[in-house]
């Protein structure tokens, strides 16, 4: 049995309902064991270190000083790229300078040695013995149907020496796991650019463009579907979707100040892209239905574009 | 501390030097947020270079960076803007100079986890359009959110929360010890 | 009595505005064994030399220190005087008072202690200094010149036009290096194979030269005048001396590999010629590639070849070579910017290209006979965006120096896609434009005339949208974030040393820098020479540059060994080091050591009897390798070694003199 300490993050409990299912559908089935931290908190992203640096350390050390207390020989997961970016950097900084580490622990008042890993869901799924095991756990595939742009999000990426990533620009971890679930990963421009996640609430006139970019990105390079590794990039994606291609209509027609420069954009086809994460299409892959998965919370329908890939397979029905 | 000085000592904390930079603009080139801001990277890292502490503190731009890190990635010289910049955040906020709307999302925020422990998505949304006066932000998707039972009213409080209060009562303390030194 | 001269120089106000020199020269008087001392304004002039002879004569002066600069400005110049004076040269001492004293220090009594310090300790020194007189070996009047790209083309044709025998070895089957994969050359658009093709041309006609191709220096002995090279001939499996390049096998051979030459847009056989103009004009076969030679299948070549010139039992041979002189020309290659630059799409986009890429498709003698096309399709690329600086000036890739021709290429591009392509968009993203040459500044105004655009920003990143390649970038000037949506993107990309460049140098003692160019004597005023001896530099090893420059400094260096050649023999120092066999244990210390290989242990027959015979090991050394460092003399436990002109009891007479 592979184990591992769980961070699950705030949106686990809400906003990424069909997300957080299809987790326990799929590590269920290939042995991936998630110990849920006791009584963890917010990592605090994307506020608590803009106000304050001791903030921003200690309420993800909070969470992993437990991990670490509970079960020290297991490596910390989590499912979000917000907090897996403050937890490794956490982790990072405390092991890396003597001086955070006391800060640290005066704040928390409990040891914290950062002794274990922080990893996110894409690390867990790129391991040679859980790829065999998601090989196994597959019922069905997409036989090369269904189109996927994967997109990783920038955090799960940057700051590489946080995070060690060496495939900054074009990583491709993802689109080997899509593709294992037998879908096509396109090659796009913009598996590592930022979605803006963080300001959509306190600047939302000015990051909304910034999703706008990376489904119309999707789209011209034939995607159907967009698949992510985090449920804030998730939720950004989707839920605002219809206001990001208006919004982006107007932004393509009025950006004609250097016409020599700018490459003025074709309005958006005005079609949605439905957005799931990489657990979804594995669950899917391993049979679960759309009922079980809640796909009905999808802000974008996702129904049409599975079935059509999975037209010809015996379960396809579920997803009418 | 004069304004230079205090520049000086934010780029130490940040370990940026601002002369490594020569100006080429592949951060601003690739920031994601450059539209919208009003110097980008590469106009912090000019600011700094001709000891301009005030535009750095008044721009946009410290408060629309979205710490994605693609301009170190990409930087030639390894320049941490993104390091600076949050220095001079709190710089900024030291001086109650901060933006506006920034200063609500974070402070509702942090309230709302020191009261709960986890993030309500609902309240904090709801808190915060009320008093940022954005009444109809995301206000769209709400109708589908709330009847798919993805968001509820009913908060999460975990169990430690007093402590967890307290814990962040010392964090936000330690930080105000460190100014005085 | 040692009857010591004591000269002190005020070098103008360099020395005496700081150390009080009068002072200095009073000091000196009342040291013992000094018979006179005197001060001068300029030491180094023709009067202040005729001052020291003639005190010489008239005071009976049998030693001399000079207390002025460094001895590296002028010690040689007062050796030189010293030989008219019947003063062995060698009893000579220079007191180092300017870099050492005076422009180091502010304090002029701190200073004129100090000067007066220094100048005790070298009249202590002379006073133990003993006559020494340098020796001559003879000179082989035959040149090397290692690379077959311009620079060592043009060495070449300098150093055989004065009439020396040059051999010419290029690791390539041709030579010709990067100038003929050019198409034209900036600024006056000459094509580039017309005016390198006539000079290779001439290299394999004239009498004094050698053409040496496929073929790399394997091993050096030896020292400037007399270098034996180990030459390693690589297999060409094509009998050269019969092969009359008909091009039959060519045509025949079944294997495709991709053209190196042609930057991988077109495909050559296994038995091929690097382009159709090579020199010599042979082909050999690519034995990585060769099925014969890989599968032992096929064999095609040598059937249809009509001279029986195939040998596929062909083998690497080494030989040996002696050479006087040495020019080094290995030239540069392109960094490999796919292994660097992930943002640039790390080599997934065939339209992203680099720039002598960009030279062999708008060659007419190229893949594409000269017509600009896209890579991917064969379309005509209406928009295209040139990036500067790629790999260059950028210190995280490695790369921190600028290729110093990248900007002229580029305007040479920019102008090449609007003159061929009508209606064509050409995007500059540059960091600074560089124009430091005769006519450039006016070849870049012309390419802004013909109306390129150039962005000042350099390109953040590329990549893929509605099947056109988006290059997004700050219009710093602007202010602004751009994207340029091209069809072809060309990354002018920067030079790098060749690969084994540093390893071939340190063959022949000549080192390289941090970065792997090939260090020059002195950055100023010895340009093309090296710390080695008799070994000289040309082109782009040394540095990035352009043709003119490389030609001109490929010249320099050939003057240099012609200099060298057009001697009989040549003086070799005296301050070498000596072995005391008495004292010398034979433990090999002080050969371990030696950077130069001049040190190794011989028998000596200490003892012979009737019944009896003791032998044991001592140090020799080779007068014409030791370079006189006297790294050996510190390592050399029981004191054997001395080096001449600095032997240990010289020195610690010096010490002695600090301290009493």
């Amino acid at each position: 049995m592979i184990r591992y300490a769980y961070f699950p993050g705030c949106a686990s409990e809400s906003t990424a309902l069909s997300t957080t299912l299809a987790n326990e559908f799929v590590f269920g089935r290939i042995g991936v064991d998630l110990i849920e931290i006791k009584d963890w908190n917010c990592c605090g992203a994307t506020s608590a270190h803009v106000l304050s640096e001791a903030l921003g350390l200690a309420l993800p050390a909070r969470a992993l000083a437990r991990a670490e207390a509970d079960w020290p020989e297991l490596d910390v997961v989590t499912g979000c790229a917000s907090c897996y970016a403050r937890l490794k950097l956490t982790n990072h900084r405390v092991r890396q300078d003597g001086g955070t580490r006391y800060m640290v622990e005066k704040i928390l008042g409990r040891p914290y040695a950062a002794k274990r890993e922080v990893l996110n869901f894409l690390d867990v799924l790129s391991r040679d013995d859980v790829k065999a095991n998601i090989e196994e756990a597959l019922m069905r595939t997409f036989r090369g149907k269904l189109r996927v742009a994967c997109y990783y999000g920038c955090l799960n990426i940057r700051p590489c020496e946080v995070t060690g990533a060496k495939d900054r620009e074009n990583p491709v971890a993802m689109d080997e796991i899509a593709r294992l679930a037998g879908a096509v990963p396109v090659d796009w421009g913009y598996k590592t650019e930022c979605c803006g996640a963080a300001h959509q609430n306190d600047a939302a006139l000015e990051a909304r463009p910034l999703a706008g970019r990376i489904l119309h990105n999707a789209k011209e390079c034939g995607a159907d579907v967009l698949l992510t590794a985090c449920p804030m990039c998730q939720m950004n994606l989707e839920m605002r979707q219809a206001e990001y291609i208006r919004k982006n209509r107007d932004k393509a027609v009025g950006r004609q100040t250097f016409p020599l420069l700018d490459v003025v954009l074709p309005p958006p086809a005005g079609k949605t892209i439905p957005v799931l994460s990489i657990t979804e299409l594995l669950a899917i892959a391993m049979g679960a239905g759309g009922e079980r998965l809640r796909m009905d919370a999808h802000h974008v329908p996702v129904g049409r574009v599975i079935a059509d890939a999975l037209r010809d397979d015996a379960e396809t029905e579920v997803f009418l | 501390m004069t304004d230079h000085e205090t520049l000086q000592s934010l780029l130490d904390k940040a370990d940026v030097r601002q002369y490594d930079c020569y100006q080429c603009g592949k951060c601003s080139g690739g920031c994601p947020m450059a539209d919208a801001m009003d110097f980008g990277p590469r106009g912090i890292m000019r600011c700094a270079q001709v000891g301009s502490l005030g535009r750095i503190l008044g721009s946009s731009t410290i408060w629309l960076c979205t710490g994605c890190y693609a301009c170190v990635d990409r930087c030639p010289h390894d320049v941490n803007v993104p390091a600076l910049i949050e220095e001079a955040r709190y710089e900024a906020a030291r001086r109650g100079i901060g933006r506006h709307d920034s200063d609500v999302l974070n402070k509702v925020f942090v309230t709302n986890l020191k009261i709960f422990g986890r993030s309500h998505e609902m309240i904090l949304a709801g808190l915060y359009n009320l008093l940022a006066l954005k009444p109809a932000q995301d206000v769209a998707a709400l109708p589908h959110m709330l009847a798919k039972g993805m968001i509820g009213i009913k908060p999460n409080v975990i169990e430690g929360n007093d402590e967890l209060a307290e814990m962040m009562q010392r964090a936000c303390d330690w930080d105000k010890l460190e100014e005085k030194k | 009595m040692s009857r010591i001269g004591v000269f002190v120089c005020h070098c103008g106000t360099n020395l005496a505005s700081v150390v009080d020199v009068e002072k200095v020269a009073a000091a000196a008087r009342e040291l013992p064994g000094v018979s006179y001392a005197a001060e001068y304004k300029y030491m180094c002039s023709e009067p202040g030399q005729q001052m020291i002879l003639d005190a010489i004569a008239e005071h009976g002066l049998k030693r001399i220190v000079i207390a002025s600069c460094s001895p590296r400005m002028h010690e040689t110049t007062f050796r030189k005087m010293l030989k008219k004076s019947g003063v062995n040269e060698y009893l000579l001492e220079i007191a180092n008072i300017r870099e050492q004293v005076s422009w180091v220090h502010t304090d002029s009594g701190v200073a004129t202690e100090k000067a007066v310090d220094l100048v005790r300790m070298a009249v202590a020194k002379v006073a133990k200094d003993e006559p020494l007189k340098a020796s001559s070996i003879p000179i082989t009047k035959r040149a090397l010149v290692v690379g077959g790209g311009i620079a060592g083309i043009q060495a070449a044709l300098d150093i055989a036009d004065a009439g020396h025998e040059v051999w010419l070895l290029e690791r390539e089957p041709s030579i010709g290096g990067r100038m003929v994969m050019l198409d034209k050359t900036f600024p006056t658009l000459d094509c580039s194979a017309c005016i390198s093709t006539p000079k290779m041309v001439d290299m394999s006609a004239h009498p004094n030269i050698k053409l040496l191709t496929s073929c790399e220096v394997a091993a050096v002995r030896g020292y400037i005048g007399n270098f034996t090279v180990t030459i390693r001939q690589k297999a060409k499996y094509v009998n050269q001396d019969i092969c009359t390049g008909c091009g039959n096998c060519e045509e025949k051979c079944p294997v495709k590999v991709k053209s190196d030459f042609n930057k991988g847009l077109s495909d050559r056989p296994a038995i091929y010629r690097l382009f159709p103009q090579a020199v010599p004009a042979k082909p050999v076969i690519d034995r990585a590639h060769c099925l014969k030679l890989t599968k032992d299948r096929c064999g095609l070549c040598e059937k249809v070849c009509p001279l029986g010139c195939i040998d596929y039992a062909d083998e690497d041979r080494e030989y040996d070579e002696t050479f006087g002189a040495v020019v080094l020309a290995t030239g540069y290659g392109l960094c490999d910017w796919t292994a660097m630059y992930d943002e640039y799409g790390a080599g997934r986009f065939a339209d992203v290209i680099d720039g002598l890429a960009f030279e062999r498709l708008v060659n007419a003698s190229g893949p594409t006979e000269g017509h600009i096309v896209r890579p991917s399709d064969g379309a005509e690329p209406k928009t295209v965006v040139l990036v500067k600086c790629v790999g260059s000036r950028d210190p995280k890739k490695g790369k921190p120096w600028c290729s110093r021709a990248c900007c002229m290429y580029a305007a040479k591009h920019a102008h090449q896609i609007l003159e061929k392509i009508p209606g064509a968009r050409v995007f500059v993203f540059y960091i600074d434009v560089r124009t430091p040459g005769k006519n450039y500044e006016e070849f870049y105004d012309q390419t802004r005339k013909d109306g390129a655009v150039y962005v000042r920003g350099r390109v953040s990143r590329i990549y893929k949208e509605g099947g056109r390649l988006i290059c997004q970038g700050e219009d710093s000037l602007l202010g602004k974030q751009v994207r340029v949506a091209a069809d072809l993107v060309v990354l002018e990309t920067a030079m790098e040393p060749a690969a084994g460049a540093r390893e071939t140098a340190a063959l022949f003692g000549a080192s390289a820098d941090a970065n792997g160019w090939l260090q020059e004597a002195h950055p100023k005023l010895r340009p093309v020479e090296t710390q080695a001896g008799g070994v000289f530099l040309a082109g782009t090893c040394q540095g990035p540059k352009d043709i003119p420059d490389t030609v001109a400094q490929a010249s320099g260096a050939a003057a240099k060994a012609i200099g060298l050649l057009n001697k009989d023999e040549m003086e070799t120092s005296p301050m070498i080091v000596a072995v005391d066999e008495a004292k010398c244990s034979g433990c090999g210390a002080c050969v371990d050591i030696c950077p130069f290989g001049a040190l190794s242990l011989e028998i000596l027959t200490a003892r012979e009897g009737r019944w009896e015979r003791a032998e044991r090991f001592v140090c020799k050394v080779n007068a014409g390798l030791c370079q006189g460092c006297g790294a050996c003399t510190v390592a050399c436990r029981t004191g054997a070694i001395d080096l001449r002109g600095f032997r240990n009891v010289q020195i610690l007479e010096e010490i002695d003199a600090l301290w009493t």
